[in-house]
Protein backbone atom coordinates (compact mmCIF):
# COMPACT_ATOMS: atom_id res chain seq x y z
CA UNK A 1 0.00 0.00 0.00
CA UNK A 2 2.96 2.23 1.02
CA UNK A 3 4.77 1.43 -2.15
CA UNK A 4 1.43 2.84 -4.28
CA UNK A 5 1.01 5.19 -2.62
CA UNK A 6 5.11 6.54 -3.30
CA UNK A 7 4.17 5.92 -6.68
CA UNK A 8 1.21 7.77 -7.11
CA UNK A 9 2.76 10.70 -5.32
CA UNK A 10 5.93 10.91 -7.72
CA UNK A 11 3.81 10.21 -10.78
CA UNK A 12 1.12 13.20 -9.76
CA UNK A 13 4.15 15.05 -9.11
CA UNK A 14 6.24 13.79 -12.55
CA UNK A 15 2.81 15.19 -14.74
CA UNK A 16 2.64 18.68 -13.05
CA UNK A 17 6.62 18.82 -14.17
CA UNK A 18 5.76 17.46 -17.89
CA UNK A 19 3.30 20.20 -17.80
CA UNK A 20 5.40 23.44 -16.78
CA UNK A 21 8.30 21.59 -19.53
CA UNK A 22 5.97 21.55 -22.17
CA UNK A 23 3.73 24.25 -21.59
CA UNK A 24 5.03 26.01 -24.99
CA UNK A 25 3.79 23.21 -27.45
CA UNK A 26 0.57 22.83 -25.19
CA UNK A 27 -0.34 26.21 -25.74
CA UNK A 28 0.62 25.83 -29.23
CA UNK A 29 -2.47 22.38 -29.15
CA UNK A 30 -4.42 23.52 -26.07
CA UNK A 31 -4.53 27.06 -25.50
CA UNK A 32 -6.78 28.45 -23.48
CA UNK A 33 -7.86 25.23 -22.15
CA UNK A 34 -8.17 22.50 -19.38
CA UNK A 35 -6.04 19.87 -19.52
CA UNK A 36 -5.70 16.38 -17.80
CA UNK A 37 -2.47 14.69 -17.87
CA UNK A 38 -1.38 11.27 -17.01
CA UNK A 39 2.17 9.59 -17.52
CA UNK A 40 2.71 12.23 -19.42
CA UNK A 41 0.14 12.65 -21.88
CA UNK A 42 -3.14 14.60 -22.30
CA UNK A 43 -6.06 12.22 -21.66
CA UNK A 44 -8.60 14.92 -21.84
CA UNK A 45 -9.06 18.63 -23.01
CA UNK A 46 -12.14 20.75 -22.59
CA UNK A 47 -12.49 24.90 -22.45
CA UNK A 48 -14.98 23.91 -19.55
CA UNK A 49 -13.56 22.66 -16.42
CA UNK A 50 -16.58 20.93 -15.04
CA UNK A 51 -17.20 19.16 -18.30
CA UNK A 52 -13.63 17.72 -18.27
CA UNK A 53 -14.30 16.60 -14.62
CA UNK A 54 -16.95 14.75 -16.04
CA UNK A 55 -14.70 13.13 -19.03
CA UNK A 56 -11.68 11.84 -17.02
CA UNK A 57 -12.01 8.74 -15.09
CA UNK A 58 -10.62 9.87 -11.76
CA UNK A 59 -10.09 13.24 -11.34
CA UNK A 60 -9.18 12.95 -7.96
CA UNK A 61 -5.75 11.33 -8.92
CA UNK A 62 -5.01 13.35 -12.25
CA UNK A 63 -3.69 16.10 -12.84
CA UNK A 64 -5.83 18.57 -14.57
CA UNK A 65 -3.84 22.37 -15.46
CA UNK A 66 -5.35 25.20 -17.41
CA UNK A 67 -3.58 26.21 -20.02
CA UNK A 68 -3.91 30.12 -20.75
CA UNK A 69 -2.35 32.35 -23.04
CA UNK A 70 -2.91 35.25 -20.58
CA UNK A 71 -0.49 35.25 -17.94
CA UNK A 72 -1.56 36.15 -14.58
CA UNK A 73 0.26 37.11 -11.22
CA UNK A 74 -1.07 35.34 -7.96
CA UNK A 75 -0.78 36.95 -4.49
CA UNK A 76 -1.72 34.32 -2.16
CA UNK B 1 12.25 13.14 7.16
CA UNK B 2 13.26 14.89 4.25
CA UNK B 3 10.16 15.74 1.60
CA UNK B 4 10.93 17.18 -1.70
CA UNK B 5 8.80 19.29 -3.40
CA UNK B 6 9.61 21.32 -7.28
CA UNK B 7 10.42 24.37 -8.08
CA UNK B 8 7.71 25.37 -10.82
CA UNK B 9 8.70 28.82 -12.37
CA UNK B 10 10.07 30.08 -8.60
CA UNK B 11 6.78 28.33 -7.48
CA UNK B 12 6.91 25.70 -4.57
CA UNK B 13 4.66 22.81 -4.85
CA UNK B 14 4.11 19.62 -3.28
CA UNK B 15 2.12 16.77 -4.00
CA UNK B 16 -0.03 15.85 -0.86
CA UNK B 17 -2.56 12.96 -0.84
CA UNK B 18 -5.50 14.19 1.10
CA UNK B 19 -7.49 11.26 3.14
CA UNK B 20 -10.75 11.55 4.66
CA UNK B 21 -13.45 8.99 5.22
CA UNK B 22 -15.57 10.64 2.82
CA UNK B 23 -13.49 12.10 -0.24
CA UNK B 24 -9.49 11.86 -1.13
CA UNK B 25 -7.34 12.36 -3.94
CA UNK B 26 -3.54 13.81 -4.75
CA UNK B 27 -3.25 17.98 -4.87
CA UNK B 28 -0.81 19.79 -6.03
CA UNK B 29 0.07 22.42 -3.43
CA UNK B 30 1.88 25.30 -3.17
CA UNK B 31 3.56 25.63 -0.40
CA UNK B 32 2.18 29.07 0.87
CA UNK B 33 4.39 30.35 4.57
CA UNK B 34 1.70 33.36 4.41
CA UNK B 35 -1.29 31.05 5.14
CA UNK B 36 -2.01 29.95 8.33
CA UNK B 37 -3.79 27.48 7.12
CA UNK B 38 -3.33 23.93 4.22
CA UNK B 39 -6.44 25.00 2.54
CA UNK B 40 -8.15 23.87 -0.71
CA UNK B 41 -9.18 25.77 -3.40
CA UNK B 42 -12.24 25.57 -5.51
CA UNK B 43 -10.49 23.78 -8.38
CA UNK B 44 -9.09 20.98 -5.81
CA UNK B 45 -12.05 20.91 -4.40
CA UNK B 46 -14.32 20.09 -7.36
CA UNK B 47 -11.83 17.61 -8.53
CA UNK B 48 -12.03 15.52 -4.99
CA UNK B 49 -15.81 16.14 -4.96
CA UNK B 50 -16.25 17.27 -1.65
CA UNK B 51 -19.72 16.51 -0.28
CA UNK B 52 -20.85 19.59 0.91
CA UNK B 53 -22.84 18.05 4.21
CA UNK B 54 -18.99 17.71 5.68
CA UNK B 55 -18.03 21.13 5.33
CA UNK B 56 -18.31 23.52 8.90
CA UNK B 57 -18.29 26.91 8.56
CA UNK B 58 -14.90 28.09 9.30
CA UNK B 59 -14.41 30.02 12.92
CA UNK B 60 -13.13 32.36 13.17
CA UNK B 61 -13.65 33.90 9.10
CA UNK B 62 -10.77 33.24 7.07
CA UNK B 63 -9.58 36.41 5.28
CA UNK B 64 -7.33 36.87 2.08
CA UNK B 65 -6.09 39.58 0.01
CA UNK B 66 -9.32 40.30 -2.31
CA UNK B 67 -11.39 39.94 0.58
CA UNK B 68 -13.41 36.99 2.44
CA UNK B 69 -15.09 33.81 0.86
CA UNK B 70 -16.98 31.17 2.60
CA UNK B 71 -14.53 29.15 4.17
CA UNK B 72 -15.33 25.53 5.77
CA UNK B 73 -13.33 23.47 8.28
CA UNK B 74 -12.86 19.72 7.79
CA UNK B 75 -11.49 17.41 10.75
CA UNK B 76 -9.93 14.27 10.68
CA UNK B 77 -7.92 14.70 7.23
CA UNK B 78 -4.50 12.63 6.87
CA UNK B 79 -2.09 14.24 5.19
CA UNK B 80 0.34 12.41 3.22
CA UNK B 81 3.68 13.35 1.64
CA UNK B 82 6.45 11.00 -0.11
CA UNK B 83 9.69 11.53 1.68
CA UNK B 84 13.06 9.97 1.10
CA UNK B 85 12.72 7.67 3.77
CA UNK B 86 9.11 6.57 2.82
CA UNK B 87 5.58 8.08 3.61
CA UNK B 88 5.32 11.19 5.89
CA UNK B 89 1.87 11.13 7.35
CA UNK B 90 -0.07 13.85 9.55
CA UNK B 91 -3.43 14.59 10.60
CA UNK B 92 -4.88 17.67 10.74
CA UNK B 93 -7.65 20.04 9.71
CA UNK B 94 -8.41 21.13 6.18
CA UNK B 95 -9.90 24.62 5.46
CA UNK B 96 -11.94 24.20 2.19
CA UNK B 97 -12.40 27.40 0.70
CA UNK B 98 -15.49 28.11 -1.97
CA UNK B 99 -16.00 31.06 -4.56
CA UNK B 100 -18.99 31.75 -5.90
CA UNK B 101 -18.67 30.41 -9.25
CA UNK B 102 -21.48 30.48 -10.59
CA UNK B 103 -21.99 34.41 -9.92
CA UNK B 104 -18.75 35.15 -11.87
CA UNK B 105 -18.40 35.94 -15.08
CA UNK B 106 -16.54 32.95 -17.77
CA UNK B 107 -13.13 34.83 -17.64
CA UNK B 108 -13.32 35.73 -13.73
CA UNK B 109 -14.55 32.20 -13.27
CA UNK B 110 -11.35 30.44 -14.58
CA UNK B 111 -9.15 32.97 -13.50
CA UNK B 112 -10.32 31.40 -9.95
CA UNK B 113 -10.04 28.03 -10.66
CA UNK B 114 -6.47 28.27 -11.73
CA UNK B 115 -5.71 29.48 -8.21
CA UNK B 116 -4.07 26.49 -6.53
CA UNK B 117 -4.21 25.21 -2.74
CA UNK B 118 -1.89 26.10 -0.23
CA UNK B 119 0.13 23.95 2.40
CA UNK B 120 -0.10 26.25 5.13
CA UNK B 121 1.89 26.69 8.54
CA UNK B 122 0.02 24.42 10.01
CA UNK B 123 1.75 21.74 8.32
CA UNK B 124 5.31 23.52 7.18
CA UNK B 125 5.55 25.43 10.65
CA UNK B 126 6.75 21.83 12.47
CA UNK B 127 9.40 21.54 9.36
CA UNK B 128 12.54 23.17 8.55
CA UNK B 129 11.49 24.70 5.08
CA UNK B 130 14.13 25.54 2.62
CA UNK B 131 13.58 27.23 -1.01
CA UNK B 132 16.27 28.07 -2.76
CA UNK B 133 15.79 28.92 -6.45
CA UNK B 134 19.32 29.38 -7.31
CA UNK B 135 19.58 25.49 -7.09
CA UNK B 136 16.29 24.47 -7.41
CA UNK B 137 15.37 23.10 -3.99
CA UNK B 138 12.29 23.00 -1.85
CA UNK B 139 12.25 20.52 1.12
CA UNK B 140 10.58 20.34 3.62
CA UNK B 141 12.44 18.94 7.14
CA UNK B 142 10.55 17.08 9.33
CA UNK B 143 11.78 15.90 13.22
CA UNK B 144 15.37 17.94 12.29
Amino acid sequence: MAVTMIESLRAFEADHVWVADNRERLLQDHADSWIAVRDGSVIGVDQDFDALLRKIPDPSHTCIEFIGREPIEMIL
Amino acid sequence: MIVHGRLIGDAPFFAVHVQHARFGGIVWMLADTGASRTALLDRDSLSLRIPGDILIPADPPVVGIGGSAATYLVSDVEFTLTGETGLFVRKHDLCVVRHPLESLRTPERARMLRLPSVLGRGMIGPSRFTYESSSRTVTLEFGA
